[in-house]
């Protein structure tokens, strides 16, 4: 016998975006149930420190300076969770559900033809949504406590992002990790891999990685940025308008100076060697587009790579409920369609954060106060009129925020030359270890899309179902194809949105779902 | 010319450009983008009811073996057997009966009871009555099936493109086909091929002329890489009557396999609903429930994939193999409803044996069975046929050109 | 202020972790970076991406099985295994604990 638990909003993601939803809606008379696959709020960016003073624990023995959430010198390890924020846990009106993910998710009384986008403002609306939810760990019935079964009149999406990986020869070597990976054990478990490490890619995320890995006790030995330094002066006039942005990266790089940590734009870790574990890497200095140039690459000793390249929006949730998305120019990511009020295109149906385009923490907020409140006004709690009043300062700031993101998003280009760095027997697809060989073979034989290939090659049917290998196997498709990169399809829409047990679906179905 | 780059267009496409036709197969999108990328890969003797579809299938198989006998490693061949059960005496009786007949109809097949049925599957419930188990069943992975005989049809000089859609057929004096025009050009040719699959009965009424080919839904849930526990092809005996049952509501089967990469594919369930239906839970929540009650261990293993296809059902749920009625040199191959993997080389042989004005290779399967004339009612001219029930509105041309 | 410490089990070594560490955090900490290998090729895997939508960390704890370190919290008492890549059965007579290369690096010092 199926559980259920009742909402007027569920939010999903508990990172800024939902927070500030939930808050929202929550303040406006609504009953949020607040669904996160973390154990505590804050999402990836505010982690709260392990441990009672955060210390640092290095993967090699030593230790970092202490300090919960800061280091000796008062850098922070990573950005601190506004206390406006901080309200959500204790709001009467939130319900939150830690380490619970959804897993399927419908909008009963959809259209007749649920699988096509809603137009805005057409079409009949949905009657009420339900959301399956799960242990977000995939555990066993112990840890599935919890209701079967989310009720909501609105929801609001802000399950935020993944990272872009690029493969490159080794990079299935333990102690090759994201940049993401290694902030998030830093920040939240005060875990390091180490002592030498490379913090390698491309993107706004590589500075601040080192910089709190350094800052830990951490021999970071370069930051190696994929894009050329651009002209100073055409950088410093784009960013002139945000004062604080720019003392924020003038931060990290003090950081990065005092512990002698060089920077290198234009330059890319290209390979990585090692048997059980990376002991060496290759860098190399890379052109405009990434390519390796020839003749200069070196080998240097490390303990790990940290790599970034960029961040792709969490599609599927969106999906499963129709919400149309749009592609992101020049990367293999795409966003959720959203209006003014965030809204999707399907009514009811709110999207805040990375999954409406990566933005950033400041962002991902704003939105979420707008989804929030716009959720409310969905469910006739407010009027429209209120809704504007009370979210014009949040859209003058959401506006400003949305430009520096904008700037941000075009000083970090996403090039093709890495197609280059992986060798025929590179693996594509991690968890199936398919060679990247086995790509241009497929499309050779006739795939001509990423669904063709992967049905053939097994690209994107692990575990991880395509998180991972999906934006790679979307542009390898697309450059072996000689296809735009947003007409070979992607691997974004998941039937599945986690794994579940199959007594856990088998319970889902007694529920008499309408 | 060869509309649908699945399984039975390629198969066709393989055939035709053996016997020294200029062959071309087009497809709106790339190869494998139907039908083909959501079956199970199932080539089964065991689920066919005595009669043309069971003799179609036995011939189906020995061709199978023989291209397996060169590419079987390619589209991973696993020729592991199959095992229907029965969950009470009732459902025994009348499987042992089915059987009898398949048996005389050519088909091998073992009664087993208890303690055989766990000898050859030790993970199942011991609350079963007994099964059977049929030694031809077999298994290959089909879209690496469907691309090896696409990549066979090249080989042999037959052209493949992607993205041209089948818009109109020109036809010449006396009605005959003479060009197939599509979104990227006019090619001229004497026959077209339909197996457009679910959407063969759209491709029809595009051509001029009309299939009873209606789309009917199956799930399939992928459980996370297990050692391997499951040896054979494992599903209810229940799964024949689901086949041929005309129920428009959701018709659920057990059907459970192991593959060779590790995972459990778990089926089956029917239901008539547009293409456009998404993932219904209902059905994954029964799927799971009689999956778990056939292995137990099952219960605690996590899916981590769903998905649906759409199966091209007939009204009499045998395969549409034929010339048109009404268009010479139109031919259709579809209607196969869950067995077109399993049919395909057949069903590709037998295409190739009417457009040659042939006789078809073995064992008579009986052309006239898989007709498309068989839907005509030669009083009254060409009249669309209807599946007692369907719901009004779905079944029409609506579903298919919303696509 | 305390430093009060978790203890659990990897591979049957004693090993701690900070309170609210996840295992994969608390692997790494220890010097363990990998916990796991592939079925196909037998190359071993730890943590990838961190935020548990990779799926390379998955290691065995307690009656669980294959899930993923960098999600699930250290509970006190907990028996953390190198995962068998063999999925959530139990099945008596499959691989036992498999070789990742490198030993732990013992137990955490204060």
């Amino acid at each position: 016998m199926s559980t259920a638990v009742t909402a007027d909003v569920a939010v999903v993601g508990a990172g800024p975006a939902g927070m500030a939803a939930a808050l929202a809606a929550a303040d406006l008379g609504c009953r949020v149930v607040l669904v996160d696959a973390g154990t505590a709020m804050g999402g990836q960016i505010y982690r709260q420190a392990a441990g009672p003073d955060g210390g640092t624990r290095s993967a090699r023995g030593g230790r970092g300076t202490g300090g919960a959430g800061a280091t000796a010198d008062g850098h922070a390890v990573g950005p601190r969770m506004p206390n406006r924020l901080r309200r959500a846990a204790s709001h009467r009106g939130i319900h939150h559900l830690p380490e619970t993910t959804v897993w399927f998710a419908t909008a009963p009384g959809a259209p007749a033809a649920p699988d096509v986008p809603a137009t805005p403002g057409g079409g009949p609306e949905p009657t009420g949504f339900v959301l399956s939810l799960t242990d977000a760990a995939g555990r066993g019935a112990a840890a599935n406590a919890g209701p079967d079964l989310l009720r909501a009149r609105a929801v609001v999406i802000a399950t935020g992002a993944t990272e872009i990986a690029v493969p490159f020869p080794g990079w299935d070597l333990p102690g090759v990790t994201t940049a993401g990976a290694a902030q998030a054990l830093l920040k939240a478990h005060g875990a390091v891999f180490g002592p030498r490490v490379l913090v390698a890619g491309s993107g706004p995320l590589l500075l601040p990685a080192a910089a709190a890995l350094a800052a830990a006790g951490v021999r970071v030995l370069g930051v190696l940025e994929a894009t050329p330094a651009g002209p100073a002066a055409a950088r410093a006039a784009a960013l002139a308008a945000y004062p604080d942005k720019v003392r924020e990266a003038a931060g990290y790089a003090r950081v990065l100076a005092r512990h002698r940590v060089p920077v290198l734009p234009g330059w890319a870790v290209t390979a990585c060697h090692g048997d059980r574990r990376v002991r060496r890497a290759t860098i190399s200095r890379v052109s405009r587009d990434w390519r390796p140039v020839p003749g200069a690459g070196r080998e240097i000793a490390v303990d790990a790579v940290h790599a970034s390249f960029g961040f792709s929006p969490a599609l599927e949730l969106p999906r499963m409920l129709g919400c149309a998305d749009v592609p992101l120019p020049g990367r293999p990511a795409a966003a959720v369609w959203h209006d003014d009020d965030l809204g999707t295109s399907v009514p009811g149906v709110f999207a805040a954060g990375e999954t409406t385009g990566i933005g950033g923490a400041d962002v991902a907020e704003l939105e979420g106060y707008v989804a929030g409140a716009a959720a409310a006004r969905h469910l006739g709690m407010v009027t429209a009129a209120t809704l504007r009043a009370r979210t014009a300062r949040v859209r003058a700031a959401l506006a400003k925020a949305r430009r520096f993101a904008a700037i941000l998003d075009g000083l970090y280009p996403h090039r093709s030359g890495w197609l280059d760095w992986p060798e025929p027997g590179t693996l594509a697809c991690r968890c199936e270890e398919v060679p990247w060989s086995a790509i241009g073979d497929a499309v050779a034989a006739g795939a001509a899309d990423v669904r063709a290939v992967k049905g053939v090659t097994r690209c994107g049917m692990g575990y991880c179902q395509g998180r991972v290998c999906g934006p790679i196997l979307q542009q390898a498709v697309a450059a072996a194809a000689g296809r735009p990169l947003s007409e070979v399809g992607d691997l974004h829409s998941r039937p599945l949105l986690n794994p579940v047990s199959l007594d856990r679906i088998a319970a889902a179905g007694s529920s008499g779902t309408p | 010319m060869v509309i649908g780059a699945g399984l039975v267009g390629a198969a066709t496409a393989a055939r035709l450009s053996a016997t020294g036709r200029r062959v071309c197969v087009v497809d709106r999108a790339g190869p494998i983008g139907g039908t083909t990328a959501a079956g199970e890969g199932n080539l089964l003797v065991s689920d066919k009811l005595p009669g043309p579809e069971l003799t179609l299938a036995l011939r189906s198989l020995g061709l199978w073996r023989a291209f397996a006998a060169e590419h079987g490693a390619e589209i991973e061949f696993e020729p592991k057997g199959g095992v229907v059960v029965a969950h009470d005496q009732a459902q025994l009786a009348a499987l042992d009966e089915l059987a009898a007949r398949q048996r005389e109809a050519g088909a091998e097949v073992t009664a087993l009871d208890p303690g055989a049925l766990r000898d050859a599957e030790p993970w199942l419930s011991a609350r079963l009555a007994g099964g059977a188990f049929y030694p031809q069943d077999a298994q290959v992975q089909p879209m690496r099936a469907a691309m090896a005989f696409l990549a066979q049809a090249v080989r042999r000089g037959a052209v493949a493109i992607a993205g041209a859609e089948a818009i109109a057929l020109e036809t010449g004096p006396g009605g005959t086909v003479s060009a197939l025009v599509t979104s990227r050009g006019r090619v001229s040719c004497p026959v077209v091929v339909n197996a457009a699959g679910p959407w063969s009965g759209a491709v029809a009424r595009r051509l001029g002329s009309d299939l009873p080919v209606r789309p009917r839904r199956g799930h399939i849930l992928v459980t996370e890489p297990l050692p391997p526990l499951i040896r054979h092809k494992v599903y209810e005996a229940d799964y024949v009557g689901a086949v041929v049952s005309d129920s428009t509501g959701l018709e659920c089967s057990a059907v459970v396999e192991g593959t060779a990469s590790g995972t459990v594919l778990i089926g089956s369930s029917r239901d008539f609903v547009p293409l456009t239906a998404r993932p219904d839970p209902a059905a994954l929540a029964e799927m799971a429930r009689r999956a778990v009650s056939l292995f137990p261990f099952l219960g605690t293993v996590r899916a981590i994939r769903a998905y649906t296809g759409f199966r091209p059902a007939s009204p009499d749920h045998l395969p549409i193999i034929g010339p048109d009625p009404a268009v010479p040199g139109l031919y259709h191959a579809s209607g196969h409803e869950g067995a077109g993997i399993g049919l395909a080389p057949a069903t590709a042989e037998l295409v190739a044996a009417l457009i040659d004005g042939k006789a078809p290779p073995g064992p008579a399967a009986g052309p006239a069975a898989f007709s498309p004339a068989r839907f005509i009612d030669f009083g009254n001219g060409l009249r669309p046929y209807t599946f007692g029930g369907f719901p009004p509105g779905a079944g029409t041309g609506r579903d298919s050109e919303v696509l | 202020m305390s430093k009060e410490r978790v203890a659990f089990t990897f591979d049957d070594v004693p090993m701690q972790a900070l309170p609210g560490q996840t295992v994969g955090a608390a692997l790494v900490a220890g010097g363990i970076v990998s916990w796991r290998v592939t079925r196909s090729d037998g190359r071993p895997r730890g943590i990838f991406c961190g935020i548990g939508a990779c799926f390379d960390c998955l290691v065995d704890v307690n009656e669980d099985r294959c899930v993923r370190a960098c999600l699930v919290p250290v509970r006190p008492g907990d028996r953390v295994r190198t995962c068998t890549s063999a999925g959530s059965v139990g099945v008596p007579g499959t691989a036992g604990p498999v070789q990742t290369g490198e030993p732990a690096q013992g137990s955490q010092t204060a």
